[in-house]
């Protein structure tokens, strides 16, 4: 187990690297418009020493594999500036304050939003799945299924749209324009997360519950279950206890691969519900080709989706036997 | 007995050879088999190729191919501009009419007007356009790149297949829409640009169950005789192994399609689909409308409606299609 574990953890390294390496092409190189060249028109002359002097502050002199090497970090070492490595993501062009700081306090609550999200939808999904197999081919099976397909193949966002334009026409309501954080008012911030969580998760929820039907279904045909039941265990025994847990192992790796781009998603609904997550930064930062914040977000949001990647193979590996002790 | 005596010998004894029937009669047979063992699946493509003409698909491509190409003298007719001179109803997608704002259905705008008076109608069905295209195109981009990426991390094994592997693990860590706002929002935004970013971006994830395939193909005896008479790698991998991944490159696009729309769908809907006076759907629900939608709710209904159609006619197209190509697969979705 120590081992897979150690495993998974150095097989991360390299995609990490890639992806900084990637980062850095689309954000140094490939950029179409010169960073240093907007700024100085804000100061409104062409000054070759001004332009020298911003190049050297915002690392973007040198040579590409040194630029590389001190925006990770790595120059650091033998005396360069700070990196990532060091902490050092850079600060805004726009506000100058540090891009990390920024987004201590913003990732946190995209990523609290993208997990009451999945949350919503597992706990929706698991029970009507179960039901769903253990009525099948009868009305409330159908039904479900149907809902399922309707819920996967309707914008989530358009369901924001619906009930926000619907709630103000009917019940004139809008979402807060004050955002609570978690630290400050639990009741109400909580209050603020239910409706987004509850809209995003209504589209992961329709691809669940079809998904835990069919694999109770399949589990359900299986002979240990037969075995079970001829050993005179209860019927909730046998769903609850043998059924259901080996139908789940799926479910978690399907949970798993689609968190990141739930949590991705929520960009889209922090816009809508005036929710401070990286959204808005993410939007304002690319409008103003704000490098070293799209940098930053990027990055640290591919850090925490591979981070979330790796629990879930991990924890796929401590459910199902098989790849533990293979 | 040589083999050329084989066929009068066929003939003297009234064998006859099967009937290979033209092209055109197969696909014809096929369409009808389909319909009959899946009325819904089939119903629901109808729909798709509805969008597709009514969104001018073909016209466009045709005409983007001959413009690259420098051959653009005559430029296929839409069928849209005939709509607009033929039915008193639709009008092209940018026509104003300040003074009948924000009205609602009515026999000169059936399902009314927007903030500044464009018909709602003919503005979502140039929206089909963009959303079709873009599936289309995105699929099709994607599925060469998943199939060219997993043929050969199958085939090859090793250091390749380890290789690509780290590659598409980069790719799978990527957090979907922040990267597309990123790059259409650094690079600009348009038709092509959507449909080769989303392509590019969703391909290499698109391998990993063809190189499954491609590993469980590579057992079986034909390739071996393959490479026994000699032939090369390249050709092996188009010739024998692309053929039985097929069918799954298939299933894959044609789950992927109504993902897509969605996901142009949203990107629109923040202001990184077309640029503006173009229609797509997603963008037409997007915040600048949203002081209307409390007078004109169909401004929010509409565009969302047809999006909901177009995903759930691709999946449940896409589901009939796998249970008719692979009926192992059926229900695991």
């Amino acid at each position: 187990m120590q081992k897979y574990v150690a495993q998974r953890l150095l097989l991360t390294l390299p995609t990490i690297i890639m992806i900084t390496i990637l980062t850095f092409l689309f954000l140094r190189v490939f950029l179409p418009a010169d960073v240093i060249d907007l700024i100085i028109g804000e100061y409104g002359r062409n000054d070759p020493t001004l332009r020298a002097s911003l190049e050297k502050e915002l690392g973007l002199s040198g040579s590409l594999v040194n630029q590389y090497l001190e925006w990770v970090g790595v120059a650091w070492f033998w005396g360069g500036e700070k990196g990532i490595l060091q902490g050092d993501l850079g600060e805004s062009l726009h506000s100058g304050r540090p891009v990390l700081g920024e987004l201590k306090r913003r990732v946190p609550v995209s990523f609290e939003l993208g997990l009451w999200a999945q949350l919503t939808a597992v706990a929706t999904a698991v029970p009507l799945g179960v039901w769903a197999a253990l009525r099948q081919d009868k009305f409330a099976d159908y039904g479900l299924r149907s809902f399922a397909i309707l819920i996967n193949s309707m914008p989530s966002f358009w369901i924001a749209v619906l009930v926000i334009t619907f709630g103000s026409i009917w019940f004139n309501w809008a979402p807060p324009i004050n955002f609570k954080y978690l630290t400050e008012d639990p009741v109400g911030h909580l209050k603020i997360m239910a409706l987004p969580a509850l809209i995003i998760g209504l589209t992961p929820s329709g691809g669940l519950i079809r998904l835990v039907r069919t694999q109770m279904l399949e589990v359900l045909r299986q002979d240990y279950i037969r075995t079970a039941h001829a050993k005179g265990l209860s019927q909730n025994t046998v769903l609850y206890k043998h059924a259901l847990r080996n139908a789940l192992i799926p479910v978690v790796t399907v949970v798993g691969v689609n968190l990141p781009q739930i949590i991705a998603g929520t960009v889209i609904f922090e816009q809508i519900f005036i929710i401070p997550g990286m959204g808005r930064y993410l939007v304002d930062a690319v409008n103003n080709l704000d490098y070293p914040v799209i940098q930053g977000l990027n990055l640290v949001f591919a850090v925490l989706l591979l981070l979330a990647i790796l629990l879930v193979d991990i924890s796929y590996a401590f459910l199902d036997p098989r790849i533990r002790f293979s | 007995m040589a083999v050329s005596e084989l066929g009068s010998i066929a003939e003297i004894e009234g064998w006859t050879q099967p009937v290979q029937r033209p092209l055109l009669a197969r696909m014809y047979l096929g369409l009808r088999n389909f319909a009959r063992k899946k009325p819904l699946g089939f119903v629901c493509g109808c729909v798709v190729v509805f969008f597709m003409v009514i969104g001018d698909v073909v016209p466009e491509t045709l005409n983007k191919i001959t413009r690259t190409a420098g051959l653009a003298d005559r430029p296929v007719p839409y069928l849209a501009d005939q709509l607009e001179k033929q039915v008193g109803f639709l009008y092209p997608y940018a026509k104003q009419d300040l003074r009948a704002r924000l009205q609602g259905s009515s026999s000169k705008h059936l399902l009314g007007t927007d903030a500044i008076g464009r018909d709602i109608l003919s503005r979502l069905m140039y929206g089909a356009r963009t959303a079709v295209m873009v599936s289309f195109g995105a699929v099709s981009i994607s599925m060469t790149i998943g199939a060219t990426i997993g043929i050969m991390s199958g085939y090859y094994g090793g250091w390749v297949d380890k290789g690509l592997y780290r590659l598409v693990d980069v790719f799978q860590a990527l957090p979907g829409l922040v990267v597309l706002i990123t790059i259409l929002g650094i690079f600009g935004s348009g038709l092509w640009q959507l449909v080769f970013v989303i392509g590019i971006i969703g391909g290499p994830i698109q391998s990993r169950t063809i190189r499954g395939q491609t590993i469980y193909v590579m057992a079986s005896p034909f390739i071996e005789a393959a490479r026994v008479i000699g032939a090369t790698d390249r050709r092996i991998m188009i010739r024998y192994v692309l053929p039985n991944v097929f069918a799954l490159v298939i299933l894959n696009a044609t789950i992927s399609l109504g993902f897509i729309v969605l996901l142009e769908a949203s990107l629109s809907f923040l202001g990184y689909g077309l640029p503006p006076p173009f229609p797509s759907w997603g963008q037409m629900l997007s915040l600048e409308g949203r002081q209307y939608m409390r007078t004109q709710p169909g401004l929010a209904i509409y565009p969302g409606l047809t999006i909901a159609l177009l995903v759930f006619s691709f999946n449940l197209f896409g589901d009939a299609l796998r249970d008719v190509l692979d009926p192992r697969l059926r229900g695991s979705r």
